[in-house]
């Protein structure tokens, strides 16, 4: 692709048919006379664009559709033709949405741009800057009003999430292998977890997932608390925009996507103004807008929805929908606030905790209540469930006494260290047993190599060994006059998991939100500009023929005349469009002129006076059974179609007045 | 988020931090709608139930003053499931009442919804117990008590604007120094918990149950609501013992005869405008299906206010008497408002809501309750009984490691570690007890101790005669023993909270020198895992524990310095 936009304008102008190329440039630059230079008139055209008062006057007459378009395209820079109906596709039928594309091509506001068979919908760079500081901006995109927007509590804090690991730990049987919860675990759920519905627990167990926080194993959940070490050593504002990506697109702890939801999921929730709610369709659309058919090709509906759940955005009673501004706090970083942890081993989390030691809290309490404050208990289950992990009484009283602010209850510390002691009276250890008859017994035990393996000896000829291969223990039998042993029987040994890492992000700038926040000042053009009045004028007293005459006050209607200069004698009108009725012939001759040109398309009505049309982009013309039948994809669902002609009650060439739609 | 004390949760649970700004009065404020259900020493615990709104409805708090009070306090928003839940709860309180009715003995209950009264209609419990009347019903005053708590079972709790009865009258006032010429009057928070029992004298106030740590003095807020009230008084405790005990501290206290207070036990049957008796000789029959023939004492006078000692222990055939008799001031007084049955709410129900609670170690800070050290200690269990052990079931375990011997021998260290303490070893078994008394030398007090045997044991232990005494759970409630400063506990009774707590209690009450509560546990035992348990309440209370292990204590030896 061009990468300079202005000569990416002008590739454009002159990969456009000379017949169309030179209708606009008549258009504009009125009479054209020989020798002609293409690119001498893109520079006359130019300098006639660079006018401020062309530029006013094309501004003064953009209408609502207009503006909608250009603040889309201005938005997202290069956006697909297709991916631009997607977005307004509700509001307006893909006939209207072609039209109304034509319109502004023809207007010189916009222009296309073919790449790898994708059409791409540009802003015409003499006019960029004036768009984006007049015309683009959220409002012109969606039907939007202003409104004071309560602040509502977003549930999910960092004690949130420590007391859901916890609950995966301590009750993984309460979950399907989905992630979703089971009904007999809903009423323990919701003991836990006070006002959280049962319907997010799936889309939060996929973000565990997602952030490999927890894992799938034998169909049940497992925490994983040294990942969440891990994840505890990011920044704040990191964590909160890797968890609520993760919540909004379960895919985003994949390495692949991770990035791309993170950026997407950034957009979404810093490029919504304040004070404003956006009409429910529109919302979609927005979400459209921040990327997620680009980055992540995911489900609208569900991303929406999730977004609803996280908080980020809340629906009034009509339907309309705001940003949280509690959400842009929950972004902010906080203080964090010291847990409590009491005599009666109940812990306490604030809504903002110390990180220090709180990657030990799911596995060493059990969640009792996680609303405002996060409320867990220290027991002698949990305590071994904590030792069963690897922990020690020393690393959870020092885990303890990082995480709280007051000294820890002097029985505390105690109790844990006596738990332990009476944990480790009892080892399991895995390994082999050699027994040898007593003969053979002397050479092991004066056999250094065999020795050394031998962890202890358990009666004669009866000795534990700990893990050992096979290979050594072979070694060792051999070194000790063993040889041709049977084989030992094998042991499992566990694979170890490779354990995904949280890269520390040290990068605290985050990327330019789509819109700014503020919505910019936009004072939309009222009534008709002035300056139509003096074009008319004009044009009366030019006393052009009436054909011509004629001619101009449609282009007048159609905005395509800014100033007096393009009323010229010399002007072409355009070929017929439409045939109706029984103009059988003229409607075979727009069939082959949209036949012979690439992606010309055609709008028939879908009934016999109906306003509604359908859009048909024609393949092939065949006689069949002494008719004439068109073979035709209906558009944009791709559908391919047999259409008798003569019953057609109109059909029409579908292109802008002056440009074709194929750009 | 404010820096205020107050976290509202969603499942109407309050957590006060004591540590932030304001903390003080925002207890005061929350207290009147909320249950105080622990307070350990950073984060207190409070409550919003049904019962503890329409409590507060009674009393004339609004629910506009309980949402206005939980957001001038809560540190974050109030949830809006609870700013529903008291606005929809306390709307039901009013919607029945209770009022007299035309005839003597007969009251009126009216249903200002019809849609109430259609429920109602069909709740045949309740109806069994009603007479229609007009849009409402009518019902004798026997099943006053009965209906109210079906009334509260179905979510509408009465609105009971009968007055109390008041008695026959009874004169006479506190004094301001005990018979002994010792001064004396009531602490601030004594009167605050009269003033919250007596209410103004509203309808819907002078019955409930005030909760006060042990030694804090619940029988001077008894004998001040006596006052009050000026009526005549039944007052039940829970043994002889404590019979005896109130009506020393009457005569001493108050201006009240001799011939004024009756006592009401096995050995003596006077009922007086004053009359003490045991829960024990109320629920005593002849045999198991026949009634219970002291019941009668409820209406052998006219009674204005009825004192129930250590409520928590309120026999469940009393509930029945009580139901009966709910036109009658009711007055429940106890440190540990935990039953092991479970029926507290019939306790909040029949006595009365429960007006004031006051955290224990506030009491303790401001030091009208002495200072507890609280101390575990956790001794072997001797190799020539681990097999024994192994083998036995599990309350053979239990016994085993509660009566294991080695106590014995660090209950002696202890004690010769305290010289110039007053001590009392308390036990479960009677074996054990009887072994240790002889080992310290010291008397034993137990159920089948002769009362008067008692009393001059305990007079001598508080005239310091006797240093040490040794005692069963009958010392568990009610003794009066100011100097005892160390407890020495050496079995229980499995993981019994209560227990715990009131046996701390013996060594609460004010003195000059810290107290301190040994605990002796078998370690790795069933013994030590009930120890947890039994310590729950006092953890929750703010105590802490330390914990010693007593290694090798088989190879301890006798004491060097032996006091006895």
């Amino acid at each position: 692709m061009v990468d300079d936009p202005d000569e990416a304008w002008k590739s454009s102008l002159l990969t456009l048919p000379d017949q169309v190329f030179f209708t606009l440039m008549r258009n504009y630059l009125g009479g054209i006379t020989t020798p002609f230079n293409k690119h001498d008139l893109i520079e006359k055209l130019t300098v006639f664009m660079r006018k401020e008062t062309i530029q006013e006057r094309i501004i003064s007459l953009l209408d609502e559709k207009d503006r909608l378009i250009i603040s889309l395209v201005c938005a997202l820079d290069s956006v697909s033709r297709e991916n631009l109906y997607r977005i307004t596709a509700h509001r307006f039928s893909y006939g209207s949405f072609l039209h109304l594309l034509a319109s502004l091509q023809e207007r010189l506001l916009l222009y296309t741009w073919g790449f790898q068979e994708t059409l791409y919908v540009r802003i015409n760079p003499l006019l960029k800057q004036i768009l984006e500081n007049r015309v683009a901006g959220f409002p012109s995109i969606f039907r939007c009003r202003t409104v004071v927007t309560p602040k509502s509590r977003v549930p999910w804090s960092e004690g949130f999430i420590t007391a859901l690991l916890a609950y995966v730990h301590w009750s993984p049987q309460a979950f399907e292998s989905d992630g979703s919860l089971k009904k007999r675990a809903q009423g323990s759920f919701e003991t836990v977890f006070p006002g959280m519905p049962g319907k997010t627990v799936k889309t939060l167990m996929e973000a565990l997932l997602s952030l490999h926080l927890v894992y799938r194993h034998n169909e049940r959940f497992h925490f994983r608390p040294e990942v969440y070490q891990d994840f505890l050593l990011l920044p704040e504002v990191r964590r909160k925009q890797l968890f609520g990506a993760a919540f909004v697109f379960p895919g985003a702890g994949n390495p692949d996507e991770r990035e791309a939801s993170r950026r997407v999921y950034h957009r979404l929730t810093t490029s919504f103004p304040d004070k404003t709610a956006v009409h429910p369709e529109d919302f979609k659309s927005y979400l459209l807008t921040c990327g997620l058919f680009e980055d992540l090709h995911r489900d609208m509906e569900e991303e929406g929805k999730n977004l609803f759940f996280l908080g980020a955005f809340q629906k009034g009673k009509d339907g309309w929908v705001s940003f949280n501004p509690g959400f842009r706090e929950w972004m902010g970083i906080f203080d964090q606030e010291a847990a409590v942890f009491q005599a009666n081993f109940d812990l306490l989390l604030p809504e903002h905790p110390r990180i220090q030691g709180l990657a030990f809290v799911p596995v060493l309490f059990h969640p009792v209540r996680c609303d405002r404050a996060a409320e867990f208990r220290l027991d002698q289950d949990s305590f071994v469930s904590f030792l069963d992990h690897g922990g020690t009484a020393e690393k959870a009283v020092a885990a303890l006494s990082e995480l709280t602010a007051h000294p820890l209850p002097p029985h505390g510390a105690t109790t844990l260290r006596l738990w332990e002691e009476k944990y480790r009276s009892l080892s399991f250890y895995s390994g082999r047993i050699v027994r040898v008859t007593t003969d053979l017994a002397p050479f092991l035990d004066h056999s250094p190599a065999f020795q050394a393996l031998v962890r202890e000896t358990l009666a004669p000829g009866l000795y534990f060994l700990g893990e050992v291969s096979e290979e050594s223990l072979r070694e060792a039998l051999k070194a000790a006059g063993i040889h041709h042993p049977p084989a030992p029987p094998s042991t499992v040994t566990l694979s170890s998991r490779q354990m995904p890492v949280f890269q520390v992000d040290t990068s605290s700038s985050p990327e330019n939100p789509l819109f700014e926040a503020a919505c910019p000042e936009i004072v939309p053009s009222r009534g008709r500009p002035p300056f139509l009045e003096d074009l008319k004028h004009s044009l009366q007293e030019k006393k052009l023929l009436q054909p011509l005459h004629k001619e101009y006050l449609h282009r007048i209607k159609r905005r395509l005349i800014l100033d007096e200069s393009q009323l010229s004698r010399d002007l072409d009108a355009p070929g017929q469009k439409e045939a109706r009725g029984l103009d059988f012939p003229g409607k075979l001759r727009l069939i082959q002129e949209a036949l012979n040109r690439t992606n010309t398309l055609l709008e028939i009505p879908l009934e016999a006076g109906s306003e509604e049309t359908m859009i048909l982009q024609p393949l092939t013309l065949k006689k069949q059974d002494n008719e004439e039948v068109l073979l035709a994809l209906i558009l944009p669902e791709g559908e391919e179609r047999e259409f008798p002609v003569k019953r057609f009650p109109r059909i029409r060439l579908l292109s802008g007045y002056l440009v074709p739609l194929n750009g | 988020m404010k820096n205020t004390p107050l976290i509202v949760q969603s499942d109407g649970s309050l957590l006060l931090d004591v540590h932030a700004e304001g903390f003080e009065e925002a207890r005061a404020d929350i207290s009147p709608f909320a249950e105080l259900e622990k307070s350990p020493e950073h984060i207190h615990t409070y409550r919003i139930t049904s019962l503890s709104l329409w409590n507060a409805s009674s009393a004339g708090i609004t629910g506009e003053k309980v949402l206005h009070t939980l957001e001038e306090w809560s540190r974050y928003e109030v949830p809006d499931n609870i700013s529903f839940l008291v606005k929809e709860t306390m709307a039901r309180f009013g919607v029945v009442t209770l009022v007299p009715g035309e005839k003597a003995g007969v009251f009126q209950l009216k249903v200002a919804e019809a849609a109430v009264r259609k429920e109602l209609e069909h709740n045949r419990k309740l109806t069994a117990y009603l007479t229609p009347e007009g849009d409402g019903y009518t019902l004798p005053l026997i099943h006053r008590g009965t209906v109210k708590q079906l009334l509260l079972e179905a979510g509408y709790p009465a609105d009971d604007r009968i007055p109390l009865t008041t008695g026959d009258p009874l004169s006479f006032s506190l004094r301001e120094e005990t018979l002994q010429g010792e001064a004396f009057s009531l602490r601030d928070y004594q009167e605050d918990a009269v003033r919250a029992f007596i209410g103004g004298g509203r309808p819907g106030t002078g019955y409930g149950v005030l909760v006060l740590p042990c030694g804090a003095g619940k029988t001077l807020v008894g004998m001040k609501v006596m006052e009050q009230l000026s009526t005549h008084t039944l007052i039940l405790a829970t043994n002889v013992t404590a019979v005896h005990q109130w009506i020393d501290e009457l005569l001493s206290r108050t201006t009240l005869k001799e011939e004024e207070i009756g006592e009401y036990t096995g050995s003596k049957k006077e009922i007086r405008p004053v009359t003490i008796a045991t829960y024990q000789v109320l629920t005593w029959r002849p045999d198991r299906e026949g009634d219970f023939p002291h019941f009668k004492i409820f209406s052998e006078r006219n009674w204005g206010l009825i004192i129930y000692d250590e409520v928590h222990l309120l026999p469940a055939p009393v509930f029945r008497i009580t139901a009966e008799i709910q036109g009658i001031h009711r007055l429940g007084l106890t440190a540990t408002l935990i039953r092991e049955d479970g029926k507290e709410g019939d306790v909040f129900s029949l006595v009365g809501p429960k007006r004031f609670d006051v955290p224990w170690k506030e009491l303790e800070s401001k030091g009208w309750i002495a200072e507890a050290y609280c101390r575990e200690i956790r001794v072997s269990l001797p190799e020539k009984l681990k097999i024994a052990y192994a083998l036995a079931d599990k309350r053979g375990k239990f016994r085993l490691a509660s009566e294991n011997p080695l106590k014995n021998l660090i209950a002696k260290h202890i004690i010769a570690n305290r010289r110039e303490d007053s001590i009392l070893v308390i036990g479960q078994y009677l074996d054990q007890l009887k072994s240790i008394a002889q080992e310290l030398k010291a008397p034993l007090i137990t159920g089948s101790t002769p009362n008067a045997r008692r009393e001059e044991i305990y007079s001598q232990f508080r005239r310091g005669k006797v240093p040490v005494l040794v005692v069963s759970k009958v010392a568990n409630y009610s003794i009066d023993l100011p100097d005892a400063s160390v407890a020495i506990q050496i079995s229980g009774t499995f993981g019994s909270r209560q227990e715990e707590a009131q046996r701390l209690g013996r060594i609460l009450r004010p003195k000059e020198k810290n107290s301190w509560f040994y605990s002796l546990t078998t370690r790795f035992s069933e013994e030590e895992h009930y120890a947890m348990k039994r310590q729950q309440f006092l953890t929750e209370q703010g105590y802490k524990y330390h914990i010693d292990v007593w290694e090798d204590s088989e190879d301890l030896e006798e004491p060097a310095e032996n006091r006895f």
